[in-house]
């Protein structure tokens, strides 16, 4: 499995990852991009099975990130990994085509399951 | 509206183990002075209207030695830090992060919302936003966190009246 970590913080890419491989994605091969332009690139060029994005980034946002992914029509489970979880953001993210929204304090089991549900529906 | 909530030990244990990966003792401990001296690194928390709700303020150790583990770096550079009273880049970086996780803990129970403001370093002065909610705070919950294998400190959440 290929999965895209997208995240202006070097800090939280390194702890979504670790959080990964305590969910038991440790046979999964990370790629990392600091914000969604250079997320954008890494999905045309690697193609990964789920991509995990922060929300605030600088150049393009992981609202637009997700909203370009699903406007190029490419195949690929997207979810946030964001500071706040609002309704608001929640549906927008929805709207965008992202399976999950995951909030931080986060836990290994929050992603497991949120991976889970997202992959199986 | 209430004020911000504060966070207790078995949370922040929690939260840091799952942010940096390994085991944490964190204890509730008597709030003492802080001595103006310390090296120490402060963070503000906004409310939506540009207030301050809330503040922390970390012993340097506490920031060394959870920004070194979150990067798995070697317990000697976070104690050369301790002793220069300075972070690296990086080790700085990383706190950042945990600071900014933190802001979760003085959300929700029906407060206003706040998010992390200012960061001061340990080489600078505390923020006055931050020495003003030192001098004046409404609550205080202090803690003892010792990082596994690196070391501890002490890590105190200030609350402001509403």
């Amino acid at each position: 499995m290929k999965i895209l970590v997208a995240d202006d913080s070097k800090a939280m890419r390194m702890i979504v990852i670790r959080n990964l491989k305590s969910a038991g994605f440790s046979d999964a091969t990370f790629s990392e991009a600091e914000n969604g332009k250079q997320g954008l690139d890494s999905v045309k060029a690697d193609k990964p099975d789920l991509i995990l994005s922060d929300w605030n980034m600088p150049e393009m946002n992981g609202l637009e990130f997700c909203q370009a992914v699903t406007a190029e029509g490419i195949d690929v489970t997207f979810g946030f990994v964001t500071s706040e979880s609002t309704a608001d953001m929640r549906s927008l993210a929805e709207e965008a085509g992202a399976k999950f929204l995951i909030a931080k304090p986060f836990t290994p089991q929050a992603f497991q399951e949120a991976i889970s549900l997202a992959v199986g529906s | 509206m209430p004020n911000q909530p504060l966070p207790e030990a078995d949370e922040i244990r929690e939260v840091l183990h799952g942010l940096l990966g390994r085991d944490m003792i964190v204890r509730t401990t008597h709030p003492a002075s802080i001595d103006p001296a310390a090296k120490t690194i402060t963070a503000s928390y906004l409310r939506d209207d540009g207030s301050v709700g809330a503040a922390v303020v970390s012993d340097i150790e506490v920031a060394a030695f959870a920004g070194a583990a979150l990067a798995l770096i070697p317990k000697g550079v976070a104690n050369d830090c301790v002793k220069d009273g300075e972070l690296t880049e990086m080790l700085a970086d990383n706190f950042h992060e945990v600071l900014n996780v933190a802001s979760a803990w003085f959300n929700g129970k029906g407060a206003p919302h706040v998010s992390l403001g200012e960061v001061t370093d340990p080489g600078g002065r505390p923020a006055q936003t931050v020495q003003a909610v030192v001098a004046n705070h409404a609550e205080r919950a202090d803690f003892e966190v010792e990082v596994d294998g690196y070391g501890k400190g002490v890590l105190r959440f200030l609350s402001v009246a509403y």
